[in-house]
């Protein structure tokens, strides 16, 4: 009996992953546990593994698309056994777990209804434009979905809505089956998996986990009709605000980039649903910017257009004196690990009254103890770092004050009896926090061995879920770039507190009651103060700093 | 075509349809053969007789009194009030007398009568004398109310409004008094319920009407030398408000901004960025802006009134707010 290999949940706030690499191919042989394929989502890569031995009859899922959790990846089998040609309209819409794709599209029929006949003519060719460029493939691929959208395309395109008119007409006749009859579609073809490049159907179900986008009214309609996830598209209006242009370029962008895929674009294989449509959109554009006089919206629009909208705006914008908006900045979409770590800092600086305190300890005594454990360590790998002992020292400090040690979370403080101290690591571009787990059981080389792993494992993109899960406490190093003593970090959810350390300098201080010069380092401890209050937190620096002083005595267990 | 200016458009309609129905008159304040304050029925009472345009006593409320009794008894009474600030002492003729009796009387009478008057400032004559009070007579259903913003509309809606069987407020700009237009000669009528679109254009719509509308159009020259093109619609008529030809503009161009010479509070601009906002969001890619007087009686101060009223320049920084050119 054949059966699904299924996209996995990595972590709680995922919703897709991209398929990164097959790692067997059709007709080889699988066995139970074994890695079929890597995804990533958007923190971090994953193996993929069958829940069952057998013969990898399909590949339905590809390399570099995105999936939705429960989606089928792959079908396995016995030799011989007969498999689903491909994934079908109903196995898409349960897939995407409400079946929002066609919940919308049963729900919206009336894009068709609405259709008008406005601007006859060019409503006329874009609807011709869109037939010709989605064509049977937007019928096909994504069935309910698509077809839904295809005759909401044709309703744009008519721009006078209120009226069943001849752009729906002309969408229906030119596009085939799929706009003149939406509900039917699903299910009924065979055809080909649909395009990935934003899973509209997917992407419209999680309406409740998105944040909220700024964008004009018209722009929400028009990516509702061309089927974009508004979140995706850089908004360039007024205080970022999504426009109808920002929206046109998006969808110029995916259009492009279903061209340049195989068989994509032109409504074969791969181009249908939104690639399909958007490249008909832009088609459409094309003909009514070619048969208008355009007034500039200036020559930095013009820069994003394609080619035949650009010539009609040309010499509407010639003289316009006005810099290309595209030079004056790169667009970097908020999307993957900077939305989530967005997500985390935005939701902890909302919502957690957080205090910092600071404070300066003399590390003199630690620089020392760490020069003689590495003075006989075998490598460099294996040497002991400030942060190793810095750890170390802090995890011993938790157990002196465990209500440090918490997490506030479903209404209740949960004051953990192990210490799982995460360990802020940047990144290329963001920041991740693996954890150590049980550190207050591990000694110093076990620390700082572990530390390095994760470090690596981060650096490198190879992190799992599990390397971050259940911290209960953070530290955030900045001391080595020399350049930040005193910082205020803010708290890693739902922890209860965080840890920022600061960079060593050598200070003139007391000793003895004489000037002296000793190395000291800045530390800056975060809390939430809606269950800490401040005398704890100052107790648990007091420790901290003790332990720290005397670094010897602390390692040897004594406590303060 | 004839060129006059707006006083001989007013005079112009008014000889034609008192020539063609012996049932108009006029009636009001220094409106008979001793001149009338802006000259625009010079000649009238010399043609027509005391009768027909009868110089009242200074009592608003007599005057639209007479006016209301008289259009009930079948007459077509142009009542005509030199400031439309001064309607307060006649509030009630109008608001509960002639808005009402048609309708009360289940329709057994008309109510054919004109109510013409000025608004506007602009010429240093203080907070009593130029005010733009348009939007408390929109608030009345059972009256029609129309502003003109050049002669030939003086003079096509002054007569729609006389042939009209409801009670229609026309309202002139005594800013406009002096300009001069391109009249159609003989009989000329402008439908009421209509808006004028005096300029196309594809990239911001600039609703307005009376003398602000040329404001608009002189924003519009200037933003098309730096690239956008505004379409300028003249409402002409606010009741009943022609809102599909707001509609059909923002379809082509997305962004409105409303501009009139009445204060922004409760003005006759947020009933349009309401039927807007209610019957046609999605037409919007920008924010509505509304470009109107300030929320203040009207100084008497020149340097304070141009600071207070909206000009060209106000309007054109409401328009680059919507981002819509570039720095």
């Amino acid at each position: 009996m054949a059966f699904e290999l299924v996209m996995p949940r990595f972590g709680m706030t995922m919703k897709t992953a991209k398929v990164i690499q097959w790692l067997k191919e059709e007709g080889e042989f699988v066995e139970k546990d074994e890695t079929v394929l890597v995804a990533e989502n958007e923190k971090f890569t994953n193996d993929v593994q069958s829940l069952g031995a057998g013969i990898l009859l399909r590949k339905v899922a590809r390399e570099g698309e995105e999936y939705a959790i429960g989606e089928v990846l792959a079908y396995l089998g016995e030799a011989g056994e007969a498999v689903p040609p491909a994934q079908t309209g109903g196995e898409a819409a349960a897939a995407a777990g409400a079946g929002g794709g066609a919940g919308s599209a049963g729900s919206e029929p009336g894009f068709a209804g609405s259709a008008g006949a406005g601007l006859a003519s060019s409503a006329g060719d874009a609807a011709v434009a869109a037939g010709s460029a989605g064509g049977t493939g937007v019928a096909g691929s994504e069935p309910a979905g698509s077809a839904g959208l295809t005759a909401g395309f044709a309703g744009f395109a008519g721009t006078r809505p209120g009226f069943a008119g001849d752009a729906a007409g002309a969408a229906g006749s030119a596009g085939g089956a799929g706009a003149g009859a939406p509900i039917p579609a699903a299910g009924a073809s065979p055809g080909p998996a649909p395009a990935r490049e934003t899973a509209p159907g997917a992407g419209w179900t999680d309406a409740g986990g998105r944040s909220r986008v700024i964008a004009s009214p018209l722009a929400k309609k028009l990516a509702s009709q061309l089927g974009i996830d508004i979140s995706r598209v850089q908004g360039r209006g007024a205080g970022g605000r999504v426009e109808k242009a920002d929206v046109e370029e998006y969808a110029k962008t995916v259009a492009a980039s279903a061209a340049g895929r195989p068989g994509g674009g032109a409504g074969t294989e791969t181009g249908g649903g939104q690639a399909g449509i958007a490249a008909g959109y832009a088609a459409g554009q094309a003909t009514r910017a070619a048969g208008q006089t355009v007034a500039g919206r200036g020559a930095d629009q013009a820069a994003g257009y394609d080619a035949g909208s650009a010539a009609g705006r040309d010499t509407a914008d010639a003289g316009s004196a006005s810099l290309p908006v595209a030079a004056a900045y790169t667009s970097v979409h908020y999307t993957g690990m900077r939305k989530a770590i967005g997500g985390n800092m935005s939701q902890a600086w909302t919502n957690i009254p957080m205090v910092t305190h600071h404070v300066t300890a003399d590390v003199g005594e630690l620089l020392e103890l760490r020069e003689k454990l590495n003075a006989d360590a075998a490598d460099k790998a294996g040497r002991i770092s400030v942060n190793d002992l810095l750890m170390k020292l802090t995890a011993a400090a938790l157990v002196q004050t465990p209500v440090m040690n918490a997490t506030f979370e479903s209404g209740e403080i949960r004051v953990y009896k192990h210490v799982n101290l995460g360990m802020a690591t940047a990144l290329e571009n963001g920041l991740i926090v693996p954890v150590i787990g049980r550190a207050e059981e591990k000694n110093l080389f076990e620390i700082g061995r572990e530390a390095r792993a994760l470090g690596a494992k981060a650096r490198s993109g190879r992190l799992t879920y599990d390397d971050t899960l259940n911290g209960t406490f953070t530290v955030t190093n900045l001391g080595g770039y020399g350049s930040v003593d005193y910082f205020t970090p803010i708290i890693n959810p739902p922890q209860a507190a965080i840890l920022g350390v600061g960079r060593i300098r050598e200070t003139v201080t007391p000793v003895n009651g004489e000037p002296g010069i000793r190395p000291m380092i800045a530390l800056s401890l975060t809390y939430d103060h809606r269950i800490i209050d401040g005398a704890v937190a100052a107790e648990f620096m007091k420790i901290l700093t003790g332990f720290i002083d005397r670094p010897f005595r602390a390692l040897m267990g004594e406590k303060p | 075509m004839a060129v006059m200016n707006l006083r001989q458009a007013i005079q112009n309609a008014m000889d034609i349809e008192m020539g063609r129905d012996p049932r108009v008159f006029i009636i009001g304040e220094d409106v008979g053969r001793n001149g009338c304050s802006f000259g625009q029925y010079n000649g009238l009472p010399d043609k027509y007789g005391d009768r027909r345009v009868v110089n009242a006593p200074i009592s608003e409320s007599v005057i639209t009194g007479m006016g209301v009794g008289a259009a009930a008894a079948g007459l077509r009474p142009v009542v005509h009030h030199d400031f439309i600030d001064f309607l307060g002492c006649c509030f009630d003729e109008i608001l509960n007398q002639a808005a009402k009796l048609r309708w009360m009387l289940g329709g057994q009478m008309l109510m054919p009568l004109t109510i013409d008057v000025f608004a506007g400032g602009g010429s240093a004559s203080a907070s009593q004398h130029s005010q733009s009070l348009e939007a408390l007579f929109t608030h009345i259903p059972g009256i029609k109310v129309v502003t003109t913003s050049s002669p030939a509309d003086a003079k096509g809606l002054l007569a729609s409004a006389i042939r009209d069987d409801d009670p229609v407020m026309i309202i002139h700009n005594k800013g406009l008094l002096g300009m001069t237009g391109e009249v159609p000669e003989g009989e000329y009528l402008i439908p009421i319920g209509k808006a004028n679109v005096v300029r196309e254009g594809s990239d911001v719509t600039l609703v307005s009407y009376s003398r602000m509308v040329h404001e608009c159009l002189g924003a519009a020259d200037d933003l098309a030398k730096e690239g956008v093109s505004a379409e300028v619609i003249d409402l002409r008529s606010l009741v009943p408000l022609d809102k599909e030809a707001i509609f059909a503009s923002l379809e082509k161009t997305g962004r409105l901004v409303i501009v009139h010479e009445a204060v922004g509070k409760s003005g006759f601009g947020a009933e349009v960025a309401a039927v807007v906002a209610e019957e046609a969001l999605d037409l919007l890619d920008a924010p509505i802006r509304r470009v109107t007087a300030l929320f203040s009686p009207v100084p008497y101060s020149a340097a304070l009134e141009s600071a207070y009223f909206p000009d060209k320049s106000k309007v054109i920084s409401a328009v680059k707010s919507l981002g819509l050119v570039k720095q």
